[in-house]
């Protein structure tokens, strides 16, 4: 995939995170666009580092418009993506239930760090509190994803590491 | 340096999270503010928002027409009962009125020195919300070219939002009452004398406690600001939803049921 194709998807994902998204929500939750883009994007393409590189642009921006501290969520995103950097190495990208394991706990690895982070720099939610919405989020986002999966791993090119590639 | 130019991507990443720990660390250090750079951010951010935000509550609204035909038919019903209700009400209440105008001009004969509490409002359409599903902080449509300032505190037509927490040209950024952590003053509407205090906690609600250890405050009662403080008196906060004793600091603590509900907000007005 193009680099100004990734843009697009990121700055409409986050336009629609913090207006649109808000008119689907179920029980008041909503999916976390950017991340589901950061985990798609580095599962996917091993060597385009696009989800990392947007997930920080766009993490920062985030921030800046709806946090009280600007850091936590591009230092999260860049993290996850690195993670999975590493879990994709041991996992057959094209199989999907590699993709919902790493997602699962890339979901959980990002909420975890990203409380820590806001905890620090002063927000008084507790672990509890965000455990306890964690469910619907991450049946929310995984559900996303796997369409987002489906659609952008039949577009990209197999890479050389893929045992399938001939 | 050769290692560096050996593994140019590695160094990369390791830059850009450094770089991000040092906006963190400077980010906090600040108080979260750094106006001459976010402020066009945030002014590019909401204009664009703004159009996202009217496409979904245009969709919003007639879709729900649409599925909720029936609860809205019922909604009518309950408004239509409320209406006439009310209109009986007002009907008594012209007593009250004139009881009124006589007691301010019994004040006026009496040189009695009255003063009636008035607030400049500007209303504005929310139209960016944060979708980490655990924060409240939304964005409005209005800002500085209103008047409006840092601090100026957040209504709707429910209750007490929260406060301005920054503010630009066409847009302020507002933090909701669970999520600023600062304290709140309040009193009982039913007792004016009843004060306590609130502020937002780590399960994602309000709690607080009784000033006076032997306030009479029960479930149900309803809580107002005191004045004292960022924001102005008589602001409803919400209702008690539980009293409990706590025997080591001898203080009434009660939890709050919020009268407003954050996920639905649509319209906001600003408390100059």
């Amino acid at each position: 995939m193009k680099s100004w194709k990734a843009g697009i998807f990121f700055l409409i994902a986050f336009f629609i995170q913090c207006s649109f998204l808000n008119v689907i929500s179920i029980a008041g939750y909503t999916p976390n666009l950017l991340l589901c883009l950061v985990i798609v994007f580095s599962f996917l393409y091993e060597e385009q580092i696009y989800g990392l590189l947007y997930g920080v642009l766009f993490g920062v921006f985030y921030d800046i418009c709806f946090a009280d501290v600007v850091g936590p969520t591009p230092i999260a995103l860049v993290l996850v993506a690195l993670v999975i950097f590493v879990l994709r190495e041991y996992a057959n990208i094209e199989n999907i239930v590699n993709m919902w394991v790493t997602s699962l706990l890339s979901i959980l690895f990002y909420y975890a760090l990203n409380w820590a982070l806001q905890h620090l720099a002063g927000n008084p939610i507790g672990l509890l509190y965000v455990l306890k919405t964690l469910p619907w989020i991450t049946l929310y986002s995984l559900s996303l994803m796997t369409v987002l999966y489906l659609i952008l791993l039949r577009k990209m090119t197999r890479h050389r590491k893929d045992r399938y590639f001939r | 340096m050769r290692w560096m130019r050996e593994h140019k991507l590695i160094t990369a990443l390791l830059l850009v999270f450094l770089l991000l720990l040092l906006i963190f660390a400077a980010s906090m250090a600040a108080g979260g503010r750094f106006a001459h750079v976010t402020e066009p951010i945030n002014t590019g951010v909401s204009k664009v928002s703004g159009i996202f935000s009217k496409a979904g509550n245009t969709i919003r609204d007639n879709v729900k027409g649409i599925f909720s035909y029936r609860s809205l038919q019922k909604e009518v019903e309950a408004l239509k009962s409320e209406n006439a209700e009310l209109t009986r009400q007002l009907a008594e209440e012209k007593l009250t009125k004139q009881q009124l105008d006589e007691l301010k001009e019994l004040a006026e004969a009496l040189n009695y020195d009255y003063t009636e509490q008035k607030f400049d409002i500007v209303t504005g359409d929310v139209i960016s919300l944060d979708g980490s599903n655990w924060t409240n902080i939304f964005t409005i449509n209005c800002g500085t070219e209103s008047g409006i300032k840092v601090g100026d505190a957040v209504v709707n037509g429910i209750g007490l939002i929260g406060k301005v927490e920054e503010t630009g040209e066409g847009w302020s950024k507002v933090m909701s009452l669970i999520d600023e952590g600062s304290k709140v003053s309040f009193k009982l509407a039913r007792d004016r004398k009843q004060l306590g205090v609130v502020s937002g906690n780590e399960k994602g609600e309000v709690s607080g406690y009784m000033i006076d250890g032997e306030a009479l405050v029960s479930e149900g009662d309803v809580i107002i600001t005191s004045g004292l403080g960022t924001y102005p008196e008589g602001l409803e906060i919400g209702s008690v939803k539980s009293v409990t004793y706590n025997s080591n600091t001898l203080l009434k603590e009660i939890t709050v049921e919020l009268a407003v509900n954050f996920k639905s907000l649509d319209k906001v007005a600003v408390i100059l």
